[in-house]
């Protein structure tokens, strides 16, 4: 499997450079403009990252020659998975290592937010990967417009507002969310492996 | 030691909706070159796909190096190489990135073989593939396939649309290639005169039933192609003639050597002649025009 995931990050380097500069910005930004929250950009993004991959194989009619190759499609499957959770998880690295550097940080909360955030980066992975294997990059493009852009202007507009929870609480909901979450994506993972299994190529 | 078939298919059919592949009986021998020949649309790549597992028969069955197809495990699948028609490697992906990941996906992946290919093919390292031309794809492809531990090489139209100079040079490579008793190749395509060069068994299949599958000499030595009038073609045995075609001199005829008479003139047939008698005609005197 890292073979495959090694197929992706060679094949996205020149994507890589672009989006180190895009973090760059936010990163300038989040300092500058007092909100560390912008960080948060560096962990949602790894859970768009195995769709450009699976763009890039679409395009190369990769599936031609991958399922020739002594890998199986639980692997094929699997592989773009660990990308995008393995990306999201160096990106909350970076969330917690940037975010410690903040002034308006406080170390605690912003382990529990990072924590919050990769589960909802998780979240998003969970959803896409069934309908990215399902549909393709293309049609996913699409549909990710009114999963991941609508409710985002909503919450960055104020339409949604997230409840108040008493601060011995939010330790347990973030546990929770996570392991709800983690149960998701494994429920996904096998959703999405039963569909490629399916798919004659 | 006798060594197992490289493939063995058993009456294997496919539907789709404007194609079906019919009862597809077909074997190579380990150790030997099958050419599978026909026009385009006739099944070829169909049977490819079938073969690596890509898509499920309707019926039938089909063994790659004595697995079934629908089933090939990893470890058969480090022993079969293949290339496409097309390069399918993600476009921006350089020679030298497609051997590091490769190195990771099979065992017995040869890192110096590889090195030494890309050499002997002059492809650049650090070049993308979507700057690479067809016939450098198709090189990088070939490089790949035969640098990890192939017995088995499935080449599906590998050397359409190259120019003449590749062409032979990767030729002389896949002859290389069976050197090896172990080593087999299928090899698909529609140009002929390639084939006819490097195969011992060659399988015609048109519009997806296979019309014959045999060993290449025995298949050239059963033809000839006979010139005669159209009253000669009209005497001749019947059944014995495949096909014919008209021109200004007479007839031009497709026909079971040993039925050929004594003087009519009889030219050996090629294996494009077969082809296109079989496809193009049915047996019978007067009939099978072309």
């Amino acid at each position: 499997m890292w073979g495959l995931m090694l197929k992706d990050l060679l094949n996205l380097k020149k994507q890589g450079q672009l989006f180190l500069v895009l973090l760059l910005v936010y990163g300038v930004l989040a300092f500058s403009s007092n909100m560390p929250e912008l960080f948060s950009v560096f962990i949602m993004i790894g859970a768009v990252i195995p769709v450009t991959a699976e763009a890039f194989d679409e395009r190369a009619h990769w599936d031609r020659l991958v399922l020739s190759l002594p890998v199986s499609k639980k692997m094929v499957v699997g592989s773009k998975y660990l990308l995008g959770a393995g990306l999201s998880l160096i990106g909350m690295g970076f969330y917690i290592g940037m975010g410690a550097f903040h002034p308006e940080a406080a170390f605690g909360e912003l382990v529990q937010s990072a924590v919050m955030i990769y589960s909802l980066s998780v979240l998003m992975l969970a959803v896409l990967m069934p309908l990215l294997f399902k549909f393709g990059s293309e049609k996913l493009r699409l549909i990710m417009l009114v999963i991941v852009l609508i409710p985002a202007v909503c919450f960055a507009a104020g339409f949604v507002q997230i409840p108040e929870i008493a601060p011995e609480q939010v330790t347990l909901l973030v546990t929770a969310a996570a392991a709800a979450v983690l149960c998701l994506l494994a429920v996904s993972f096998f959703v999405s492996v039963g569909i490629v299994s399916r798919k004659e190529f | 030691m006798q060594t197992e078939n490289a493939i063995q298919i058993e009456g294997l059919c496919k539907n789709y909706d404007s194609f079906s592949l019919k009862d597809v009986d077909m074997v190579l021998p380990g150790g030997y070159i099958m050419g599978l020949i026909g026009e385009n649309g006739a099944g070829k790549s169909t049977i490819i796909r079938l073969l690596l597992g890509m898509c499920r028969p309707d019926k039938g069955r089909a063994l790659v190096l004595g697995e079934e197809s629908t089933g090939l495990s990893l470890a058969a699948k480090e022993h079969i190489g293949v290339v496409m028609d097309e390069c399918c490697f993600p476009e921006n992906l350089n020679a030298k990135d497609v051997g590091s990941f490769l190195r990771h996906i099979y065992k017995s992946w040869d890192g110096a073989r590889y090195s030494q290919l890309l050499k002997e093919f002059s492809l650049p390292g650090k070049k993308a593939v979507k700057d690479f031309s067809r016939g450098m794809k198709m090189k990088l492809s070939i490089a790949m396939a035969l640098s990890h531990d192939s017995r088995l090489l499935i080449l599906d139209e590998a050397t359409s649309g190259l120019d003449p100079v590749v062409r032979d040079e990767i030729l002389d490579v896949f002859l290389d290639f069976v050197q090896d008793e172990s080593h087999s190749i299928l090899i698909s395509s529609h140009i002929l005169s390639d084939l006819e060069k490097i195969c011992d068994y060659v399988t015609f299949l048109h519009k997806g039933q296979v019309l014959l599958s045999s060993p290449k000499d025995q298949l050239m030595e059963a033809y000839s192609v006979v010139k005669c009038s159209k009253d000669q073609l009209a005497e001749l045995e019947s059944g014995a003639v495949v096909g014919f075609r008209e021109n200004q001199f007479g007839v031009e005829a497709l026909m079971r050597r040993e039925a050929v008479p004594e003087g009519l003139t009889a030219d050996p047939a090629t294996m494009e002649d077969i082809m296109l008698y079989h496809i193009r005609g049915t047996a019978g005197n007067g009939k099978g025009r072309i």
